[in-house]
């Protein structure tokens, strides 16, 4: 009996163990997110201020590991399912289980699965963009936005067999956000501005296009962004993605969108 | 493809040290231990669909015979005339001998183009064609000027990897997409960088082709397109935007290396690129890759599941029966055969010699990477090719921003395993595993 108390004990000290080097994990996640910051130490917009207090991030989860195994294992299922996790315990995706959820209760998953991610059910919203089904399969995705304005790479996409409609996987894309400030100081006209200046020195700028909507994008720091598509010819052709933020005007990100 | 902008910058920036013919058009640097010629090429290539060769006819007389819409190289004109050119092709070469696959011009919605309702061909380089007769037999060797025959190279390739992978699979996500083909563009202004270069445009929906350049000269010597194959790759990558247009610069995985305002070697986030910066190639950062290089690598996939037989690139390109290379990672599935991963990453390698400073991992090497472990599944002894071309269909829309080789293991185990009732019963996960482990990629 004894023996059986220590070995508990040996149990409990070995999960919470794991729990603090989780959230150690994630606690270095961040501060690597933070290192590889697009523009560290180069100024390429007209006000890249750095932000001296940049919101705080959203709590860490305590690794909904358990809950999550454990709702999952409540669903009617036909295989075993496996949960996968980045490295800061956040789970990314479900395989296998063959769940059997009818359409009309899949939303409902969705706002659970939101749950165990620390993101708010409201804030994931059916796809209006067509899904791209095959002879096999169908999927559906479910978009998350802040106060209607999207967050970039941020979904939950359910893939269903079409013999059965069993969930055979699920994307968990979504991300928690912290709370952000949405006020916007710069116009879309001084956002393009900002991103047509960069280039139209160096380069022969052959156009500028700007996305309506800002989208909410996660780096340095999840924060409203205008997106502006540059195209230009010189010192080589390229077509580049740039985010430009809408409070204080940064330059955000800058990358290649062509595919070689 | 792959950029050349290395090469140009190599003079003006830093003391490259080249370790072999990836950027030289010709086959100089390019050793290989055995011979490809005298080897069995087609062992164990998969049988599905329709094969390549059924395609059309192989015909002496092609361009005499009414019976053809048009005369195309089958694959590309190294790969048809079975050996290398004395030296690089040029534009207007009679190639009339291997101008015999005899074909049919499918799915044209207007008779006077060369479009269908997934592509729109033409070039800026060149003229638009003449049909005589609903028909478009034109020489290669009278085209000084034209570009006829790489126009039609792309019509007939490209809508034949249409719709044989449709055919197989039910599904190409590109399909009915519109998609505009520059198959011979000379000029920046037309939307390119078209020096020995290829590319999917997802923002103008617009696929370009470019011009071969001898080793280290500038002038067109020929239409990149002549390369069925390149095609078929940039296709590729069009099919994979329209499944699941995901962006990879938001990989953590992925470095841009590039050249500093001061000229100077440095190495940044994908996604934080700054305007002074001149990116000399894109890497991986572990030989486990990451999503760009996934994404070139099924792009590559697309033309083996057409040219099962000869699963590899640009033999015109860098006139080399074997194909081209990527530093010292040859684009030939059959070549690297018995490669890890870590093969890939050490092989698609480039050492700055100011700074001796190595940077592994580029992501057209990593992509042949994982070619190669498709092109292994797909040709295993216990594996039903047309099995596997449904699990590739579906694992594309499953990968993400920040999958790599350990993700798409699992994504093909979820898929074998939730397939297995289409499969006749068949799980094929002992076959992916085997072949994953073999490649040194385990979940």
């Amino acid at each position: 009996m004894k023996q059986a108390k220590f070995l508990s004990l040996i149990v409990v000290l070995a999960i919470l163990s794991v729990t603090v080097l989780q959230s150690e994990n994630g606690a270095q996640e961040t501060r690597l997110s933070s290192l590889i910051s697009p523009y560290p130490e180069e100024d390429n917009g007209p006000t890249a201020t750095p932000q001296e207090n940049p919101p705080p991030l959203a709590t860490p989860s305590p690794p909904a590991i358990n809950a999550m195994d454990a709702y999952l294992s409540s669903l009617p299922a036909k295989t075993d399912f496996k949960v996968q996790r980045d490295r800061s315990g956040k789970p990314i995706l479900i395989s296998g289980g063959q769940f059997q959820i009818p359409m009309d209760q899949e939303e409902a998953f969705v706002q659970k699965l939101a749950e165990f991610l620390n993101v708010p059910g409201e804030q994931l919203q059916k796809s209006s963009k067509k899904t791209t089904d095959t002879i096999w399969s169908k999927t559906s995705q479910y978009d998350q936005s802040l106060e209607s304005y999207p967050v970039e790479q941020a979904y939950i996409r359910i893939f269903r067999k079409i013999s059965d409609n069993s969930i055979y996987y699920v994307m968990l894309e979504a991300k928690p956000l912290p709370e952000l400030d949405l006020r916007i100081n710069i116009s879309s006209d001084e956002a393009q501005t900002i991103a047509s200046n960069m280039f139209q020195m160096k380069t022969d700028l052959k156009s500028s296009k700007i996305l309506e909507t800002p989208v909410i994008v996660p780096f340095p720091q999840p924060q409203l962004a205008w997106k502006i598509l540059i195209r230009y010819s010189e010192p080589t052709y390229d077509e580049r993605e740039i985010h430009i933020s809408a409070s204080s005007g940064q330059v955000l990100s800058n990358f290649s969108i062509l595919q070689k | 493809m792959f950029s050349k902008t290395i090469q140009k910058y190599s003079f003006l920036v830093l003391a490259f040290v080249l370790l072999n013919g990836a950027f030289n058009n010709c086959g100089k640097g390019f050793q290989i231990a055995a011979p490809l010629g005298k080897m069995d090429l087609a062992s164990n290539a998969p049988s599905t669909g329709t094969s390549s060769k059924s395609a059309g006819v192989f015909d002496a007389n092609c361009l005499q015979n009414n019976a053809y819409d048009a005369c195309v190289f089958w694959k590309n004109p190294v790969a048809a005339r079975g050996s290398a050119f004395p030296s690089l092709l040029k534009k207007g070469t009679d190639l009339t001998s291997i101008q015999n696959f005899g074909v049919k011009l499918e799915n044209r919605i207007d008779g006077q183009a060369l479009t269908s309702k997934s592509i729109r061909v033409y070039a800026t380089g060149g003229s638009l064609p003449v049909f005589q007769n609903g028909q478009l037999r034109s020489n290669y060797r009278d085209e000084s000027s034209s570009s006829w025959t790489a126009q039609i190279m792309s019509y007939f390739w490209l809508n034949f990897e249409e719709t044989e992978i449709k055919k197989r699979t039910g599904t190409f996500y590109a399909s009915g997409k519109s998609i505009a083909v520059d198959a011979y563009t000379l000029t920046k202004d037309n939307g390119s960088d078209p020096a020995n270069n290829g590319f999917f445009s997802s923002a103008t929906n617009r696929i370009f082709m470019g011009y071969v350049t001898d080793a280290g000269g500038t002038s067109a010597q020929h239409e990149v397109s002549l390369g069925s194959e390149t095609l078929m790759h940039e296709m590729g990558h069009a099919n994979l935007y329209y499944a699941n247009p995901f962006n990879s610069a938001y990989d953590s995985k992925l470095f841009a290396v590039v050249a500093d305002s001061n000229n100077k070697l440095a190495e940044r986030p994908a996604a934080g690129v700054y305007t002074s910066d001149t990116v000399l190639f894109y890497r991986c950062s572990s030989e486990l890759g990451c999503s760009a290089a996934i994404n070139e690598g099924q792009a590559d996939f697309h033309y083996m599941m057409i040219f099962p037989e000869k699963p590899l690139a640009m033999e015109t390109f860098s006139n080399n029966i074997n194909g081209g290379k990527d530093f010292s990672v040859p684009r030939n599935a059959l070549l690297t055969k018995n490669w890890q991963v870590k093969d890939f990453y050490n092989g698609a390698s480039y050492t700055f010699a100011s700074s001796n400073t190595t940077k592994s991992g580029e992501i057209h090497g990593m992509g042949s990477a994982y070619a190669s472990i498709l092109y292994e599944i797909y040709t295993h002894p216990q594996m039903n090719p047309n099995h596997f071309e449904k699990m590739f269909v579906e694992h594309l829309k499953m990968l993400t921003a920040e999958s790599d080789f350990r993700t798409s293991l699992n994504i093909f185990l979820t898929l074998s395993e939730n397939m297995s009732d289409l499969f006749g019963g068949t799980n094929y996960s002992a076959v992916i595993t085997e072949v994953f482990k073999k490649k040194g990629v385990s979940n």
